[in-house]
C-alpha cells in the first residue's frame, strides 16, 4: 500500500460521510459535560464561600460577646441601675453595633442588653445583678444569638 | 447520472454548531469569570476567615496570663517604658513569676506591632531577670495578612483591633478573663 493509498477521494468521502453526523453529536455532549463540570464547580465555590462567611459572622459574634463579657465585668458596680445602655427585665435597649468590617462592607449586629436585679438575699443580704447581653447577628435569612450572661454581686 | 454522495456538512448544521459553540463558549466565559471573582472573594476573606480569630487566641492567651498592662504608642515606647497612652500598638505586660526561692516576682514583657526587618507583625519580648528588653524579639506572634493592630482601653476593657491588608478589621477583648 503507497503512501497516499489512504488519502485517496473515495476513503476520505467514507470518512466523514460515516462520522460527520456522530462528531456534531460528540462536540454538543462534550459541550454539555464541560458545562455540567463548570456548574459544578461554581456550585462547590459558592458553598466554600458561604461557609467562610459564615465562620467571619461567628467569629465576629464570638468576639464581640466576649467585649460585652469584659465590660460587664469591668463596669462599676454603683454604676449599674443608672446604666442608660441598660434596661431592667424583662425591658431591654437595643442598639445597633459595627461589630467589624469585611473587604466589601461592614458587618453590624444588633445589641439587646437587659440585666435583673435581686435585692437584698435573704441569707447574705447582698444585692446582685445578673447582667445579659444578647449579639443578634442576621446572615442571609439565618438569624443568630450570642448571649453574655454575667453575675455581680456586691 | 448518480448523484455522489457529499462529504462534510451542510450550512444549516455548521451556523447550528456555530451558535451552539457561541453559546456554550459564552457561558462558560462568563461562569470562569464567576469562578476567577469568587477565588479573589475567598483570598480577601483570608484575614478574617483564619488569621484573625488566631491572632486573637494567641492575644488572649498572651495578655490574658499579665497581671497588669499598659499601653504605648510604639514597641520602643513600650520597651522603655515611655509615655502611657490609652490607644496604641504596644502592650507592656507585667506578669507574675515564682523564682527559685519561691518567692513571687514580676517579669514583664512587651506585645507590640511593628516591623522588624522589614517584616511586619506581632511581636513579644521578653524582658531578661534584670528587667531590660532585647532589640530582637523572642517570637513572632503574628504576620502574613495583618496590616496594623491597635490596643485600646479608652472604654475600661482591653480591645484589640486587627486590620487586614483590605481594610478588613475584627475587634476582640484580650484582657483577663
Amino acid at each position: 500500500m503507497g503512501r497516499w493509498t489512504i488519502l485517496t477521494r473515495k476513503d476520505t468521502c467514507d470518512r466523514y460521510a460515516r462520522k460527520g453526523g456522530y462528531s456534531l453529536i460528540e462536540l454538543t455532549v462534550t459541550l454539555c459535560l464541560l458545562m455540567a463540570i463548570a456548574l459544578f464547580g461554581l456550585k462547590t465555590m459558592i458553598s466554600g464561600s458561604t461557609l467562610q462567611n459564615w465562620v467571619i459572622g461567628q467569629s465576629m459574634t464570638d468576639a464581640y460577646a466576649g467585649i460585652e463579657t469584659a465590660w460587664a465585668e469591668r463596669e462599676v458596680f454603683a454604676n449599674i441601675p443608672t446604666d442608660a445602655t441598660r434596661g431592667v427585665y424583662p425591658a431591654s435597649v437595643t442598639t445597633q453595633v459595627q461589630i467589624g468590617q469585611t473587604p466589601f462592607k461592614s458587618v453590624n449586629a444588633t445589641l439587646i442588653r437587659t440585666y435583673h436585679v435581686y435585692t437584698l438575699d435573704a441569707v447574705t443580704g447582698a444585692l446582685s445583678y445578673l447582667l445579659e447581653s444578647y449579639v443578634v447577628y442576621t446572615d442571609g435569612q439565618r438569624k443568630y444569638c450570642k448571649v453574655s450572661k454575667v453575675y455581680r454581686s456586691e | 447520472m448518480k448523484r455522489r454522495r457529499q462529504s462534510g456538512f451542510t450550512l444549516i448544521e455548521l451556523a447550528l454548531v456555530t451558535g451552539m459553540s457561541v453559546m456554550v463558549a459564552s457561558l462558560l466565559i462568563g461562569m470562569f469569570q464567576a469562578h476567577v471573582k469568587m477565588l479573589n472573594l475567598a483570598l480577601e476573606n483570608n484575614f478574617l476567615a483564619q488569621d484573625a480569630p488566631f491572632i486573637g487566641l494567641l492575644l488572649t492567651r498572651t495578655i490574658g496570663n499579665a497581671e497588669d498592662y499598659r499601653i504605648y504608642g510604639s514597641g520602643t515606647a513600650a520597651r522603655a517604658d515611655g509615655t502611657r497612652v490609652l490607644t496604641g500598638s504596644a502592650v507592656r505586660l507585667w506578669m507574675r513569676q515564682p523564682n527559685s526561692t519561691s518567692n513571687i516576682t514580676s517579669r514583664q514583657a512587651v506585645v507590640s506591632y511593628e516591623t522588624i526587618n522589614a517584616h511586619p507583625g506581632i511581636y513579644f519580648f521578653l524582658a531578661n531577670a534584670a528587667g531590660t528588653f532585647s532589640a530582637t524579639p523572642n517570637w513572632e506572634l503574628a504576620g502574613g495578612w495583618l496590616t496594623n493592630a491597635q490596643f485600646d482601653a479608652s472604654s475600661g476593657i482591653l480591645v484589640a483591633t486587627l486590620t487586614g491588608t483590605y481594610n478588613d478589621w475584627y475587634q476582640l477583648s484580650v484582657e483577663k478573663k
